[in-house]
């Protein structure tokens, strides 16, 4: 979306409110306008003494006052109508953006660290909130007012209201020279709060290391450079601000003593009534105020064009088109339980250095019938988490290489192929939430309400349960940030729970079950093979033992597929594997 | 206008803004020269209608209006350095404030991290601390000159004539009234909005470093669907705020012009009488605006301050936080300097532990004791205990019962700074900066030589890896190490933890995620740290510890069995069972048809 497109596009969000609040602030300023006048009667009829000029004053008073209460009622509404829009904008902004991030795929999240995401989504939409508010407001105010005093003031001196002006031009003038300077260190600002954030972040979140470790020297001259660098911009802008920004007000009372010298001379020849003065004197500050707000008006501007260009950073990163495409009901039942056919599968990291980028996998070749259950063996770099990250289409990959029922991948949307494919990854995210909300996480989108007695279930197989009975308040305990409370193990087995919860066709198990010890490893997968004997199945593991009963096992080594087989076949043929295997064997000659 | 209780929450604040006294006095003499040229201004405003306009006199018109000019540049000279002075105060206050802050946080104990997300801490120290810049320096800057400005300029306005005078002020207190009434119905929906800003900003977090989870997972729409909860929440309470905002707004600005009014209506018979000039009048319908825009502004500046005070309310909660080792009596550090520079042991005498105080004990009854050279492995099944142990040793949880003996000095009596050099630590979440690998290994340690890290590296088999990656020991790091594989990670943190060189290795599930054939090569530098280093291991391998001069086999926190790797095997119970599972591969997995 270019950017004009999506300022009105936020626009027409509010467009009715936003044409009531017109209408409110258009009246509001023409009553604004009117009251002097009737001051000015006022003042004059001061001067004469009689009885019928008595009553009119008082029929002048009685106006002012009631132009003044009308005027309170319509810039409530004014103010009601202009501002909330900022608000509901600011608040489907954050949803959009959120819903938008949710869908971009791990290029993108490998680029932006989240303290940004965050305090883009916290202090841009700020500035956005503004811009479509206050901004929307002052501009109407202002465009009114200076468009309807200047009339009125005309209607009673063109001379005195061409000097009064002149004071306004030349404020005008300093003024938007201050405030270049001030745009760029605003924009300035904001980088360096970003940098904080992000800073702290990454702080807080080794936090444990940085203790043990007595980091908190570094870390807080670290910070404290980044600390300064805020402040001294800070500074920069409060210097600024104090020389500039007043200087409209100011012209506002060098307007009032052009008034009352040139108005006093005109006044002395005759030409001006001393209710007329007033009037002008009243119109003076009718005119400063919207002029004052100029300032403010232009910084929202400033402020919410930086913020839309960051909002746009993110948002202008599109979601592949691929993943817009939604399969209906009927198309998606057609492919449950279908084959998956890896062909000349092969991947490389995006990098920098594009020719030195090395392959990952090379051209690797096999496929999972429904129900088999397939092993992957590999080292360290061997390419393993590369392959399940390409599978489950975590990584961007090129059409044509993975198919499920015939049907590329590339070709689906990630959304839709995930319901068939189930990944448990290696290190496992965990919500701060309950442990039975964790379970259930994702299976309100399957549309399954996962009822107490399923989370049990799945919490039974995976070995958890035991654990969970041991907490007091059982699969309501609350598991912490990241899983905090609970043990790396807890956390695998917990992960396994919730993979299993809601039914898929393919089960991917990314070197799950490092963290538990091999008898509970061995409890869990026979737990796994029993609740899903009809779906496939892909372990990946660097242990022998996790593999040993799958239909087939590949061996992975530096990206290339060297060996495929049963565990008995490969003891055969590989001596890759085999070596392996002893190595894992190790134990039963020692120990004999 | 503001309670005592709020005026707690500036404790701090006054604390730190108290060290730029310069700055302060310099701002704050300028305020009578700014308030006298406030008044000044008004009263050459009557003489000029008064002495010149109505009698129709032109001499000296040109020096009053001099005059004027001059008052003004004077007070727009004084409230600059006025505000630049103080701002400048109220900024270093706020700098003073983030590093005392995060000082607090590093000494913050694990139960604080454990309870508090980090999105929560990380919004004190940055949009709090910025409301606190901010909001309410500038609203206070402004309430305080306003204020003065207005008592001076209603002072002035009983000099001239204090019918009108009191007349003006008739209108003061419903306004007050108004304003306070507004001012607690916004406190409450800014303590609304902040709570479900924050728990918004929290979820947000969790989802965004949790992306790959709920992508993989389908969980889009339900992440959604909870997050726009939260925004409607705050959205709601915004509305609400801005309704009540917009009413006191109006309702001020237009008691002005009804104001006005009221005083020509009443001035008017005074006028004719003589008693009131027109100058005067004219005068007092002019500096109304200068009553009642800082009238009208103080709402504003009071929902500036209001939201601040939310902010000060969570800072000052922060600055409240218990220190890990506050409450504590701790020997002081020099008494044991000596004692602690080389570890001798470390004795567990029946020790109980549970976190939080409350819930089933996760430790209960342990006792053993480690020596110097010694190795101590502890076994036994996920959520034993094993790692709590290690925990309770770094003293990262701190209320245990029972006895913990480090060379014979109580645990918890010892202060965390004196102890830690004793220890290396490598846990179970592997963390790594956004910075290279040498800095990831020596952790900017600068008795670490660039060769002692290579020496490490080498040490723990991540040399060959290293090298092979592009800048090698520059290779510059992502958030959490995202561009290195699970196990090469690893090795970077076990390098890191050879490389600190601690008297005491302690290793928490060191070798998971690592492939057998880098795990064989760690298993030979773990079997060259368990000659030269005092260690403590928890391993999955029982190859990895089976050379340890103490294996501790644990379950649901009890020691349920000890003794070195022989005596085990010959007892012939749970370690010699689990041994057995590992080794011996019987086909307990049944195979699908």
């Amino acid at each position: 979306m270019t950017k004009s497109k999506f300022i009105l596009h936020y626009f027409l969000l509010n467009k009715f409110s936003y044409v009531f609040a017109i209408v409110c602030i258009f009246l509001v300023n023409y009553l604004q306008v009117e009251i002097p006048r009737y001051i000015k009667l006022a003042v004059d009829l001061l001067n004469e003494s009689t009885l019928a000029s008595k009553q009119g004053l008082v029929d002048n008073v009685q106006w002012v006052i009631a132009l003044s209460v009308v005027m309170v009622v319509i810039r409530i509404l004014s103010r009601v109508y202009a501002l909330n829009p900022g608000r509901i904008t600011e608040a489907t902004l954050k949803n959009d953006i959120f819903q938008h991030l949710n869908r971009l795929p791990s290029t993108f999240h490998a680029q932006f660290a989240s303290g940004k995401l965050i305090s883009i989504i916290n202090n841009d939409l700020s500035g956005i909130r503004l811009f479509y508010g206050i901004g929307f407001l002052q501009l109407f105010n202002i465009l009114f007012a200076l468009s309807l005093t200047p009339i009125w003031m005309w209607k009673i001196s063109p001379e005195l209201t061409l000097y009064s002006v002149v004071p306004i031009i030349i404020a005008s003038i300093i003024f938007r020279m201050g405030f270049r300077k001030l745009r760029a260190l605003q924009a300035e600002r904001l980088t360096r709060l970003q940098n904080l954030s992000e800073q702290l972040m990454n702080y807080l979140g080794g936090i444990d290391l940085i203790k043990n470790q007595q980091m908190g020297k570094w870390v807080t001259s670290e910070l404290n450079e980044v600390n300064l660098r805020l402040l001294d911009c800070t500074m920069k802008i409060a210097k600024i601000q104090t020389i500039f920004m007043p200087i409209l007000d100011y012209a506002n009372h060098f307007m009032k003593v052009l008034i009352l010298g040139l108005g006093g001379y005109y006044l002395l020849q005759e030409k001006l009534s001393i209710g007329e003065i007033t009037a002008f004197l009243s119109y003076s500050v009718l005119l400063a105020i919207p002029l004052m707000h100029l300032g403010r008006i232009v910084t929202v501007y400033q402020m919410g064009m930086i913020s839309i260009d960051s909002v746009q950073n993110i948002l202008n990163n599109e979601v592949p088109s691929t993943d817009l495409l939604k399969m209906d009901d009927h198309q998606k039942s057609a492919l449950r339980g279908s084959t998956l056919l890896v062909q000349n599968l092969s991947y490389h990291y995006p990098s920098a250095t594009d020719e030195h980028s090395e392959v990952v996998l090379k051209g690797l070749n096999f496929s999972i019938e429904p129900g088999e259950k397939v092993g992957v063996l590999g080292s360290i770099g061997a390419g393993k988490s590369t392959l399940v990250n390409c599978l489950n289409h975590h990584l961007s990959l090129q059409a044509g290489q993975v198919f499920w029922g015939g049907k590329d991948i590339t070709q689906v949307s990630r959304q839709d192929w995930r319901s068939y494919v189930r990944t448990i990854t290696q290190e496992p995210f965990l919500f701060s939430d309950t442990i039975s909300e964790n379970v259930k996480f994702g299976g309100k989108q399957q549309g399954q309400a996962a009822d107490q007695l399923d989370v049990q279930q799945v919490l039974e197989l995976s070995q958890l349960n035991e654990d969970v009975r041991r907490f007091a308040a059982g699969d309501q305990t609350l598991v912490g940030e990241k899983g905090i409370m609970l043990s790396g193990g807890q956390k695998q087995r917990l992960s396994i729970a919730r993979a299993l919860l809601t039914p898929s066709d393919l089960i991917i198990m990314d070197n799950v079950l490092s963290a538990v010890d091999y008898e509970t490893e061995r409890t869990i997968l026979k737990g796994v093979f029993n609740r899903i004997a009809g779906q496939s199945l892909l372990v990946v593991s660097h242990r022998v033992s996790a593999l040993e009963y799958m239909d087939k096992i590949l061996v992975l080594e530096q990206g290339e597929i060297i060996a495929r087989g049963t565990h008995a076949e490969l003891l055969e043929s590989s001596s890759y594997y085999r070596n392996t295997w002893q190595l894992q064997q190790h134990e039963t000659e020692a120990s004999a | 206008m503001i309670k005592s209780l709020d005026l707690n929450y500036l404790k701090h604040f006054y604390h730190y803004a108290s060290r730029y006294k310069k700055t302060t006095t310099i701002g704050l003499l300028m305020m009578p020269l700014s308030v006298a040229a406030n008044v000044l201004f008004p009263w050459l405003v009557i003489q000029v209608i008064d002495e010149h306009l109505t009698p129709g006199k032109y001499a000296g018109l040109m020096f009053l209006i001099a005059a004027m000019v001059v008052v003004l540049i004077v007070n727009y000279i004084a409230d600059g350095i006025y505000t630049y002075c103080l701002r400048m105060t109220g900024q270093k206050a706020v700098f003073d404030m983030r590093m005392a802050l995060f000082g607090r946080i590093l000494k913050l104990p694990r139960t604080y991290f454990d309870k508090t997300p980090t999105g929560v801490t990380l919004s004190r120290l940055t949009s709090d601390l910025e409301a606190i810049g901010e909001s309410f320096v500038l609203g206070v800057l402004n309430l305080v000159k306003d204020s003065i400005n207005t008592l001076a300029v209603l002072i002035f306005m009983f000099f001239i004539n204090w019918q009108l005078a009191l007349l003006v002020l008739l209108v003061f207190p419903p306004i007050l009234l108004l304003t306070q009434y507004v001012r607690n119905r916004l406190r409450e929906m800014y303590s609304i909005t902040r709570s479900s800003l924050a728990k918004g900003t929290g979820f947000l977090q969790e989802c965004l470093l949790g992306v790959k989870t709920v992508q993989l997972y389908g969980a889009e729409e339900e992440v959604e669907s909870k997050y726009q909860g939260y925004t409607d929440d705050f959205l709601r309470a915004q509305l609400k705020t801005n309704k009540y905002d917009a009413t006191l707004f109006s309702i001020i600005t237009g008691i002005t012009s009804i104001t006005i009014g009221l005083i020509i209506w009443y001035g008017s018979g005074k006028v004719l009488e003589g008693v009131i000039s027109l100058g005067v009048l004219i005068a007092f319908i002019n500096t109304l605006e200068k009553v009642f825009v800082p009238l009208r502004d103080f709402t504003s500046q009071i929902a500036a301050i209001q939201r601040s005070f939310a902010a000060f309310e969570h800072i000052e909660e922060l600055f409240e936080e218990a220190l890990e080792e506050q409450g504590l009596t701790l020997l002081p550090a020099n008494t044991l300097q000596e004692k602690l520079a080389n570890f001798e042991s470390l004795e567990f005498k029946n020790v109980r532990f549970r976190y939080g105080g409350k819930g089933p004990y996760v430790l209960d009854d342990i006792s053993f004791k480690l020596n110097k050279g010694e190795q101590l492995a502890l076994v036994g099944t996920t959520g034993s205990g094993k790692s709590t142990i290690i925990r309770i040793m770094s003293k990262n949880y701190m209320e245990y019962q029972g006895s913990i003996l480090l060379n014979g000095i109580e645990l918890s009596s010892i202060p965390k700074d004196s102890m830690l050099h004793l220890f290396s630590l490598m846990q179970q979440d592997v963390f790594l900066f956004e910075k290279n690998i040498q800095f990831n290994i020596s952790l900017g340690a600068s008795d670490i030589s660039d060769n002692a890290v290579i020496d490490a590296a080498k040490y723990v088999y991540a040399h060959d890896f290293i090298l092979g990656l592009p800048g090698q020991y520059q290779f510059e790091l992502k958030k959490s190490g995202s561009n290195l594989s699970a196990g090469q990670a690893q090795l970077i943190s076990f390098a890191r933890v050879v490389a600190q060189g601690g008297q005491v290795m302690m290793l928490d599930e060191a070798t998971s995620s690592v492939d057998s054939i880098t795990e064989n090569l760690i298993q030979k530098a773990i079997g060259r740290l368990f000659e030269e280093k005092t260690v403590i291991a928890i391993a999955h391998r029982l190859s990895t510890i089976r050379h340890s001069d103490q294996i501790l086999v644990l379950s649901h926190g009890k020691i349920v069995e000890q003794g070195n790797h022989q005596n085990l095997l010959a007892m012939n119970g749970v370690y010699a069972r689990l041994l057995k599972t590992e080794v011996n591969d019987s086909p307990i997995l049944t195979k699908p048809a």
